[in-house]
């Protein structure tokens, strides 16, 4: 009479072979897609640290989507991007994709009582310097596109950006536009109250904000 | 003439090597992309900073072992006013004979909300087990939703109705110092 073939396993291939099972196990239940479960905050409270009465005219605001790169330029760097090995171990830029946003106008609240006067249908004003009042990039405002840095690391880098922001600001005429507005903006307001000739005059010193709390 | 041969462990050495080739040598490098210009006219007349704490717990799936935490503090300033542009000048009403004006406003705004990068502070990470550290994404994922729920709590704070009280405060003295005595403003 035959004997049945037998199917055990020998016990020295059972252990990879339990391991690897488990393996693929883990790796199928992996959630689908490149990103796993997006993680959810707690519910915490805003907490109202000061209230601060301002008198900002915005008049020009100025937008720009900047690439930055912080490019490994170590001989290992180097020599990783020359020999290829970057293709297998990965390179170690970093770059961000920034949307920032600046506001530009007058702080209405350096307007003195002797900056304004009347005289019959005329009215003189002279508004303080125009100056950048906002550099704003949220998170909501940049991505991050490759490369892997630290939170200290990512801050420096976006704090650049926001220096980039704002000389470019600059540069693309931010303030002499944020004049102008004002000025057609006041002056149309004015008119409309009854006067018949409109003065507004512009102390012309461009003068870069003071940092409010490392803003 | 022995042959050359080349051991397992040296391009394991140069693999070690030039993964670990982080170093300090780093160059920025910018590229503008896209940058357009525009006129506003928006009054802000009330300015709140705000300070939030962003928080998540990570317990992982069943077969992750070890959980992860992390806790961020964040500053908001928050400003609002009104936008001139919206002021009906057409419904502008001026008495000369009586030195009286009538003004209508538009409701007031919020005009920005900025959460400056150096105010965000990674406070505390703690990760246990195999996990691995919150990565460069999952951080910005969680600042994000942190600026949602800034967002979305704006209007519990009251700031809406403080801008708009200032900017009564705002017109009503440069009205007066224009000459009108009987000053009248509502809001549309």
């Amino acid at each position: 009479m035959k004997k049945k073939p037998s199917f055990r396993i020998p016990l020295r291939y059972l252990i990879p072979l339990t391991l690897l099972l488990a393996i693929v196990l883990v790796l199928l239940l992996q959630p689908r897609g490149k990103r796993a479960r997006e993680l959810e905050i707690d519910r915490t409270a805003i907490i109202v640290e000061q209230v601060r009465r301002i008198g900002e005219l915005s008049s020009a605001g100025y937008y720009e989507e900047l690439v930055l790169t912080d490019r490994d330029e170590s001989y290992l760097g180097e020599l990783k991007r020359a020999s290829g090995l970057n293709r297998l171990t990965g390179n170690s830029d970093f770059v961000i994709i920034c949307k920032g946003r600046v506001r530009a106008g007058f702080d209405l609240t350096k307007v003195e009582a002797a900056d304004f006067s009347v005289s019959g249908d005329t009215l003189r004003m002279t508004l303080p310097p125009v100056e950048i009042l906002d550099v704003v990039l949220n998170p909501a405002d940049y991505e991050l596109f490759a490369g892997h840095r630290t939170h200290e690391q990512t801050t420096g880098l976006l704090l650049q950006a926001k220096q980039h922001l704002r000389t470019n600001a600059i540069r693309d005429g931010i303030l002499t536009q944020a004049e102008a507005s004002a000025g057609n903006q006041l002056r149309n307001l004015f008119l409309a109250m009854g006067y018949r000739e409109v003065i507004l005059t512009f102390r012309k010193e461009y003068l870069l904000p003071q940092e409010k709390a490392g803003r | 003439m022995t042959p050359i041969r080349i051991k397992g462990w040296l391009p394991a050495l140069l693999l070690l090597l030039t993964a670990c080739s982080h170093g300090p040598s780093m160059k920025q490098e910018l590229t503008e992309r896209l940058a357009t210009m525009s006129r506003t006219a928006e009054l802000g007349t009330v300015e709140y900073t705000v300070r939030k704490a962003v928080r998540a717990r990570d317990e992982g799936d069943w077969f992750k072992i070890g959980n992860r935490r992390i806790l961020f503090t964040c500053t908001a300033y928050i400003k609002a006013g009104i936008n001139l542009d919206r002021i009906p000048l057409d419904q502008i009403v001026v008495d000369a004979s009586t030195r009286s004006v009538s003004l209508v406003l538009p409701h007031a705004t919020v005009q920005s909300i900025n959460l400056p990068p150096e105010e965000i502070r990674l406070e505390y990470e703690d990760v246990t087990g195999f996990r691995q550290h919150f990565d460069d994404r999952e951080r910005q994922a969680l600042l994000k939703q942190g600026e949602r729920d800034i967002v979305r709590d704006l209007p519990n704070l009251g700031i809406l109705a403080e801008a708009e009280e200032n900017a009564l405060e705002f017109f009503r003295p440069m009205l007066a110092q224009m000459g009108f005595e009987n000053i009248q403003i509502r809001f549309e």
